[in-house]
């Protein structure tokens, strides 16, 4: 069930360069997010730029109302969503998508983040605490490691690898994939990233016979599955990322 | 003194009876608005375009945002007839005329939409979609030309006795010659306009966005070119006239009317607000008893020269 809100700015704080933590008081869609689902957020009351822009939900705070988004500066949109300050008003819809669904009979879970895409990643973490979780961040550099303390706080393990060696293991994030997987019996991959990262983690779970889930990421227009804008190849035709999506079984995809 | 009465919002296009002159372009709205607002209150609903047989659409990427407006290159993505039939009951429930946009091939497959459409009884009009840029078959290339336009007309109308809107493209040099050609193949109505082919360049990759190559072009950033061929049109023809092409508010229906328009669909902006068919429709009453207007059919063409 989507709904629309106006949601008020509580914070907007720079993480590292070009990356911002929001907070937004929308209640209703606080009441009813769960990870691996997205808000579209309307940055400007005008025509310029004119679409919403959809950002994956980062954390809820149902007591208080209020969701987190982790974004990236990118374009036109978030160049103006950077700007807002505290207790302005943003139009909110959501939360769109199907959202990560863990087996119940899961017991241990690796979760891949790339970059930013750690965000939703973390807040699936806190909501399936009671599972063995592994959690392999990767990123350019250390400054690009994003939500370390979050997965902690969770209680999952945590591999780092940064590409310049300045955190963590110097190398890609698949490197670290492969020791976790050569050491534990892992049930099922969640992963969200670059695509060509997501890629090479659909094709290592393959070969070993894990369901991996990815989420992906296209232009939206409608977010509610009526325009057909944002679809992915899979296998049984296309589908829309914005309510067939934005979580996919790997296997599924044609990619 | 004249008492405060509700000012009278229902139009009738071609027959069709809407109680207030908002509905919604194709391809731009489907049931899952539902969650923002009560269908129920639009004057019509037109549901995304159909074919004969499901299609599978055009390869990705299939959008791109251009300044106040967007590009699209969907292929008219659809589950056929056969699915589209499935959903009817949903759309029934919504107690409002339902219009179904179809496109084809052939004149013949037009007509046997047509025909099949209107055999179930349960539809209220039928927009005919020669305009669409973004296929290979059966789009713009025959609504572009007024022999083929006619030909496809003539032969739905043959096929059904339900109201016939022919959905014009702006993409021809004088679109009054198609409106013409539709109207005296018995079309009942025009609707106007689809959207307008462009594109766009990623510098970067120095690669096209759409992987189309070309989009049809929608939003606020074409109202100017949708208003003036509805007012072109409606000084060509006597049928009424759908208009559309960047609506976003009160304001923008009140033009289109002005213009001649007797009932105006909103399209992409349901993307940016998909609550604002439920607004508009609103906002219209208040803007006819703060103008002392008693009869929105009053607009329709009465814009005046400077």
């Amino acid at each position: 069930m989507l709904t629309i809100e106006n949601a008020k700015i509580v914070t907007n704080q720079e993480l590292t360069r070009d990356y911002f933590v929001m907070t937004l008081n929308c209640p209703k869609i606080s009441a009813l997010a769960r990870p691996g689902q997205f808000v579209n957020i309307h940055v400007l009351e005008n025509t310029d730029p004119l679409l919403r822009r959809p950002i994956s939900i980062y954390d809820i705070d149902k007591s208080k109302g209020t969701i987190k988004i982790l974004y990236f500066i990118k374009g036109k949109g978030t160049n103006i969503l950077k700007n807002k300050k505290e207790e302005e008003i943003l139009s909110v819809t959501g939360p769109h998508g199907n959202g990560f669904v863990v087996h119940p009979d899961s017991k241990n879970i690796l979760l891949v983040g790339g970059g930013f895409g750690t965000a939703p990643l973390a807040f699936l973490a806190k909501e399936i605490k009671e599972k063995n979780i592994f959690t392999a961040i990767g990123g350019r550099t250390k400054d690009l490691i994003f939500c370390e303390k979050d997965f902690k706080d969770s209680g999952a393990k945590v591999f780092i690898s940064t590409e310049d060696g300045s955190y963590g293991e110097k190398g890609l994030v698949t490197e670290n994939i492969i020791k976790i997987l050569n050491q534990n019996k892992i049930d099922e991959i969640f992963t969200v990233g670059p695509s060509l990262m997501m890629k090479a983690i659909a094709e290592i779970a393959k070969k070993r016979n894990i369901p991996c889930h990815v989420s992906l990421e296209e232009r939206m227009a409608c977010g509610v599955g009526a325009c057909y804008g944002c679809v992915c190849k899979t296998k049984k035709g296309y589908e829309t990322v914005c309510t067939q999506g934005p979580v996919f079984d790997s296997g599924e995809l044609e990619w | 003194m004249k008492l405060e009465t509700k000012p009278k919002l229902e139009v009738n296009l071609a027959g069709i009876k809407m109680k207030n002159p908002v509905t919604v372009a194709s391809g731009t709205f489907g049931l899952q608005h539902g969650q923002f607002f009560d269908l129920s209150v639009l004057g019509a609903i037109v549901p995304k375009g159909i074919t004969l047989e499901p299609k599978e659409g055009n390869p990705t990427p299939r959008i791109i945002e251009t300044a106040s407006g967007m590009l699209n290159a969907i292929g008219l993505q659809n589950p056929g007839l056969e699915g589209f039939i499935d959903t009817l009951p949903a759309y029934e429930k919504l107690n409002t005329p339902i219009i179904v946009n179809i496109s084809a091939g052939s004149a013949e497959d037009y007509a046997k939409l047509a025909e099949k459409l209107t055999k179930t009884g349960k539809i209220h009009g039928i927009e005919i979609n020669v305009s669409c840029p973004n296929v290979k078959k059966g789009g713009f290339q025959f609504g572009s030309d007024p022999k083929e336009t006619e030909n496809i007309v003539k032969t739905v109308r043959k096929a059904t006795n339900l109201p016939i809107i022919t959905k014009l493209t702006p993409n021809v040099t004088d679109i009054t010659e198609i409106a013409k050609a539709a109207e005296s193949a018995g079309s009942d109505a025009i609707s106007l306009i689809n959207t307008l082919l462009g594109t766009s360049i990623n510098t970067k990759t120095k690669k096209f966005n759409l992987a189309n190559v070309t989009g049809g072009l929608s939003g606020p950033a074409v109202k100017p070119i949708a208003l003036r061929m509805v007012w072109q049109c409606y000084n060509a023809v006597k049928i009424p006239i759908l208009g559309m092409g960047g609506v976003a508010n009160v304001t923008d229906v009140i033009e289109f009317m002005l213009a001649g328009a007797t009932a105006v669909a909103v399209g992409t902006y349901n993307f940016v607000n998909p609550k604002v068919c439920e607004e508009i429709i609103l906002g219209l009453s208040d803007y006819l008893i703060e103008n002392k207007i008693d009869d929105i059919n009053n607009l329709i063409g009465k814009v005046e020269k400077v």
